[in-house]
């Protein structure tokens, strides 16, 4: 009971943070103008930077920008930023944890 | 071509003497600013003295020609670019109303502190020009060059092909830019500023430092009679890197062929150069990028020298004042010291030195980069003769001609996919920079040997309103009355010469490339600017473009063009 419990509960989140995912995928294609590109285009587990989407500093700037707007998120020091864009899976996951909005 | 006199007004002084004894003296007029223009964070600047700056502008004000009677309103800009030409001409002694007088204007940003509270025409560039030209009776239309942080330099060398072309005598060469909401936003949304004061080429530089100032040299064709500032400008040369439009290079590719475009004046063989004043900003890349370019050169054994550490980065006015700073260096056999310097940086190995040192050498070279992947150099001579080059100006024959008009950026999108291009940083491009990128694509399609790397072509661009398109979504994003989050992606932009980065990216371009700014569409002028550009020795071919963008309406011409003869 207990058990079954649980797993309804992780598997609650894990649909949250795949619809959280995808939202997030979104607001980055528009505040970047990734024009022809699509949510699912994006590999959950790929990094955000060097191949793939062609994605350079100044996109990297904008997304911390996104992460304050939209999340409260203040990035002080742009190298954490490096850490967080490994995957669009992790930047979720870390922007679940820290918004405060 | 020969420097007659000239002027720097900064936080350090009103006169290139003033500002001179203070770099010896080993006085820096950066500060500490808690709530500049209001922004939520601090930044280290240098800043004019606005109540000493008018008061020395009311002291001249009836000596010029647009004040008669009427009562003419100046900006801060305008005011400190006219107190400063004045001071120039007190050496150099020339004629600022004849016809054979050229007003050139340095600037990145102009009067852009207007356009929030004024849509009229007081925040154009051409339009400062004109009222700094107008107000020493000069008619001839005023030159506007907008070339990033690369326009002082700029503006020198369109100076010295100007003169050597003949139409003219004597250039009065302004850089000038003041520190707005607008400017200090852009820069901090880069990441690109220090929380302290800068340290150029430092193991722990960490960001520049902003700074104001306006600085004028008058350059001509002939020394004046008492001949003290007897210093001739050599050559000049402007290459892009063609890597990206804000971080520069890590190879230091334009920066170094720019160098070695003037080797024949700075050979180290010679052994003439007493220095080198590097742009040396402080940022990470910069100083690195400039090491690399110096390393490749062969040039690591010159002194390097950055003024960053006393004036901060003064923007369209850095060409300008550096150099002249560096002139009286040289003159007076002097090596200024590196203010903020303390320990080698490991990607930094060059000659740099935070005390004053000696030299007798007659030469030195000025390096400077910026936004749009821009690096120029100078090289300077100090002698009793003034080099008198009169060279008539090179023919040319059109090539390809591209004429494109579109009534909004959907039908500009259309025109991209119909074209059949996957180029996917066309849709983060600004309107300017989209049209350039059409015409361009338009022109060279059919191409043989499509991208392979030239040097051979410059790009350059012209229109009247600079960059206002994006400058207004910029300051969109720095709304007071809205939250405030500064766009770092849109403000790079606000550089109108980011369009000849784009195309110079797009095509692997390193040759020159550059940005003026006109009142109107000039036929001739842009047609003598296209033969200055082709009178550099490596120059064989230019892509030139008018660019127009009103309400309903975007339109660009432009040309390709082969030097003939």
């Amino acid at each position: 009971m207990w058990k079954n419990a649980a797993d309804y509960s992780i598997n609650k989140y894990y649909i949250k943070m795949d619809n959280f995912i995808t939202q997030l995928k979104q607001e980055i294609i528009d505040v970047l103008n990734l024009e022809d590109v699509k949510p699912e285009d994006i590999d959950n587990n790929a990094p955000l930077f060097g191949e793939g989407l062609g994605l350079d500093s100044i996109d990297a700037l904008e997304i911390i920008v996104l992460m304050e707007k939209n999340y409260g998120i203040k990035v002080k020091d742009p190298a954490q930023g490096k850490e967080l864009f490994q995957s669009i899976k992790r930047l979720a996951e870390y922007i679940a944890e820290n918004r405060t909005k | 071509m020969i420097i007659r006199g000239s002027n720097i007004i900064s936080s350090l002084g009103f006169s290139t003497e003033e500002n001179f004894r203070n770099v010896l003296a080993g006085n820096s007029g950066l500060k500490y600013c808690k709530r500049l223009f209001g922004l939520p964070e601090p930044v280290f600047a240098s800043i004019i003295d606005r109540e000493r700056l008018s008061d020395e502008f009311n002291a001249v004000k009836g000596l010029l020609k647009t004040c008669q009677g009427g009562e003419q309103q100046f900006t801060c800009l305008e005011m400190a670019a006219i107190v400063s030409v004045i001071d120039a001409n007190r050496d150099a002694n020339i004629d600022l109303d004849s016809e054979k007088t050229l007003f050139i204007l340095s600037t990145t940003k102009g009067n852009v502190d207007l356009l929030s509270v004024d849509g009229s025409q007081k925040s154009m560039l051409w339009y400062s020009a004109e009222i700094i030209a107008h107000s020493f009776g000069n008619s001839n239309m005023p030159t506007v060059v907008s070339n990033a942080c690369v326009s002082g330099a700029a503006a020198i060398i369109t100076a010295i092909r100007e003169l050597k072309s003949g139409k003219y005598d004597n250039i009065v060469v302004v850089g000038v830019d003041l520190l707005s909401r607008f400017i200090v936003s852009g820069f901090q949304s880069l990441r690109a500023l220090a929380g302290d004061f800068c340290r150029p080429f430092d193991r722990k530089r960490c960001g520049l430092n902003l700074g104001e100032a306006a600085a004028t040299v008058i350059i001509s064709r002939k020394r004046n009679d008492n001949g003290d500032m007897a210093v001739n400008i050599m050559a000049g040369a402007i290459r892009n890197d063609a890597n990206h439009i804000s971080s520069p290079s890590r190879t230091g590719e334009g920066c170094f062929r720019a160098i070695a475009s003037l080797y024949p004046y700075i050979k180290p063989s010679d052994d003439s150069i007493a220095f080198i004043n590097a742009h040396g900003t402080a940022t990470q890349y910069n100083d690195a990028m400039e090491s690399a370019a110096i390393m490749r050169a062969g040039l690591q054994d010159i002194p390097v020298t950055s003024l960053k550490g006393y004036f901060g980065h003064t923007l369209g006015a850095a060409g300008v004042l550096e150099s002249i700073i560096s002139i009286r260096a040289l003159q007076e056999g002097v090596i200024p010291a590196t203010k903020g310097f303390e320990s080698q940086a490991d990607d930094c190995p060059l000659k740099i030195d935070n005390k004053t040192g000696k030299s007798g050498k007659t030469r030195f070279l000025k390096l400077i980069s910026g936004f749009g992947g821009v690096n120029a150099a100078l090289v300077f001579e100090k002698s009793q003769v003034s080099v008198q080059q009169n060279l008539p100006s090179p023919e040319f024959k059109i090539l390809k001609s591209c004429s494109l008009s579109f009534t909004d950026t959907t039908q500009m999108n259309g025109y991209y996919r119909s074209m059949n291009i996957n180029y996917p940083r066309f849709f983060k491009m600004d309107q300017l920079s989209k049209l350039g990128f059409l015409a361009s694509e338009t022109i060279f399609k059919d191409e043989k040997n499509r991208f392979a790397e030239r040097e051979d072509i410059a790009v350059i661009c012209f229109n009247s309103t600079a960059s206002m398109d994006a400058d207004m979504m910029y300051l969109e994003s720095i709304n007071p009355q809205k939250d405030y989050f500064p766009s770092p992606a849109i403000f790079v932009y606000t550089l109108p010469n980011i369009v000849t980065g784009e195309i110079s990216i797009r095509n692997k371009f390193f040759g020159e490339t550059g940005f003026f700014v006109l009142k109107s569409y000039d036929r001739d002028f842009m047609l003598q600017s296209i033969k200055n550009c082709i009178s550099d020795n490596f120059t064989n071919f230019a892509l030139c473009a008018w660019i127009d963008i009103a309400d309903n309406h975007r339109e660009i011409k432009m040309i390709y063009v082969e030097k003939c003869g």
